[in-house]
């Protein structure tokens, strides 16, 4: 079979890109080996990933699916007290921000919306697994696949998409550069939905909520719906280990421990979902661009989950892919030896803005939160959105940068004089 | 007074709102270690240091390790006027 896109994998990333790319009139095709919809974890969206929603005309559809409403995120600091307040605003460049809103959302019920939304605009779906990429030379110009019968095809295509996610299809192939580990790989998220959470009251009961207990142990509250509450918590793998509990009887003690104030908004705890964890998720794969192919979203690079970038990341790239992809199709000659590459270096932009404002989150709370309040409370509201990608550096950006660089050499300062004694 | 001074009657101040005991020179300030300055006095604290001490606290001297005792504070402060 033949087609000019083939995306591997019908995740927000891989739709996304199918409904960015089909008003150029090109034959497009998703290949998910699940059947749609399927149990997803990452459920808050940053008020970017709102505006890619809107881009794609889909926010009535998520106003009359009743996802819940974000205004923001409130971060509550280890005893339930000092909370530190994210709201999502937007920004015009001659009116500046702007209050707005985004959604969290079930993650079944979303991207299968969005799967079934790039169908309903001309996209082919085919429910089989990606078995290996194809090549004519050095150039990747299709995809193996494997359908649920068991009969195995060549899907030719002039750009393979990976939106396989953690599955990191491409990098499992070969095709990929080195993968690097991502500063938070030693952590366990363990999570389930709970009935019966109080929320905030009104308008703002759609928000998500952080409980922060100490340095990388923490927990999430995102409303999934009127009823129903995703909450998870996150902690270094050693420290879940040692505790030698079922994931269920982890998570039931964690949540009652953890932060007053999340004690306080769980009174009743009733698991209304199986109880699940994931290990070892912060990764970064270099070089993921080349000739006939490129990729988005988890499949390349995942940071850390503390401020619902995951779906964010996915969305974005696919709306940038799909104009890279876009003006490659343009271009005749298509002589470059990586058509993609400026994509990959917006990516990487975006990703390791990000990673910066994570790392001094975690490692510089006291500077973070003075930056964050006082000095560059609208930068750090940029961040925290998702505009990430200005060639020119926000100065919030830059002083926390400075901060991890300080903060680096006098981790090496204090381990040198260390050895010296 | 001199710099010690100054920051001992601002903590000592503090303290005796918050009901804390006074820290010695070398016990935590910060309440991540247990001590009285949390994320909302840190600010008032640096405002009230580059006022009274005439200095500048850069975004990068922001570190725990300058906050984190009052020998710690004491020494940052004489090292910007030196």
């Amino acid at each position: 079979m033949k087609t000019d896109i083939a995306i591997i994998g019908g995740g927000p990333g891989g739709s996304a890109a199918a409904m960015f790319l089909s008003p150029i009139g090109l034959r497009i095709t998703i290949i998910e080996k699940a059947q749609s919809p399927r149990y997803h974890i990452g459920e808050s969206l940053t008020g970017e990933c709102g505006n890619c929603l809107r881009t794609l005309g889909l926010e009535e559809e998520m106003t009359a699916r009743r996802h819940p409403v974000k205004y923001g995120v409130t971060v509550y600091g280890p005893r339930g007290k000092n909370a530190f307040w994210v709201p999502v605003k937007g920004w015009h460049p001659e009116s500046g921000l702007f209050d707005t809103h985004t959604w969290s959302v079930r993650r079944s019920d979303f991207d299968h919306m969005l799967f079934t939304g790039a169908a309903a605009r001309g996209v082919s779906v085919m429910q089989a697994e990606a078995v290996a990429p194809l090549f004519n030379g050095d150039t990747v110009r299709g995809v193996r696949v494997r359908t649920s019968g068991g009969t195995v095809e060549d899907i030719q295509s002039e750009v393979l998409v990976d939106a396989s996610g953690q599955g990191t299809f491409l990098s499992n192939a070969g095709m990929l550069g080195r993968k690097v580990r991502g500063n938070y790989d030693r952590q366990v998220a363990i999570f389930s939905q709970v009935t019966g959470a109080i929320r905030d009251p009104g308008a703002a009961s759609g928000n998500t909520l952080i409980f922060y207990r100490q340095k990388h142990h923490w927990a999430w509250f995102i409303p999934l719906d009127d009823e129903v509450t995703s909450v998870g918590i996150v902690v270094p793998a050693d420290y879940y280990r040692a505790k030698n509990e079922s994931k269920h009887d982890f998570l039931m003690r964690e949540l009652h421990e953890l932060n007053p104030e999340l004690t306080r908004r769980l009174p009743e705890i009733q698991f209304v979902e199986e109880v699940r964890g994931i290990s070892n998720y912060s990764y970064r794969l270099l070089n993921f661009t080349g000739k006939g192919f490129l990729c988005v979203g988890d499949s390349h690079r995942f940071i850390d989950p503390v401020f619902s970038f995951g779906v964010f990341f996915a969305m974005k790239e696919a709306e940038y892919a799909a104009s890279s992809i876009e003006s490659f199709f343009a271009d005749s000659k298509r002589e470059q030896p990586n058509p993609f590459a400026e994509y990959e270096r917006l990516c990487d932009r975006g990703q390791d803005n990000i990673q910066e404002l994570i790392d001094a989150f975690w490692e510089h709370p006291y500077a973070f939160s003075m930056l964050a309040h006082h000095r560059y409370p609208e930068d750090v509201i940029h961040m925290f959105a998702g505009r990430v990608y200005n060639e020119a550096p926000l100065p919030g950006l830059l002083a926390m940068r400075a901060i991890n660089e300080q903060g680096r050499k006098n981790r090496v300062a204090h381990e040198c004089s260390g050895s010296l004694n | 007074m001199n710099v010690q001074e100054v920051l001992t009657d601002y903590i000592r101040e503090l303290v005796a709102k918050t009901g804390q005991s006074m820290p010695t020179m070398d016990q935590p300030l910060l309440d991540s270690a247990g001590g009285v300055i949390d994320s909302m006095s840190l600010w008032p604290l640096i405002v009230f240091v580059e006022e009274r001490f005439g200095i500048k606290v850069e975004d990068t001297d922001i570190m725990q390790e300058n906050f984190q005792t009052l020998r710690a504070l004491t020494k940052f402060i004489e090292s910007k006027h030196s």
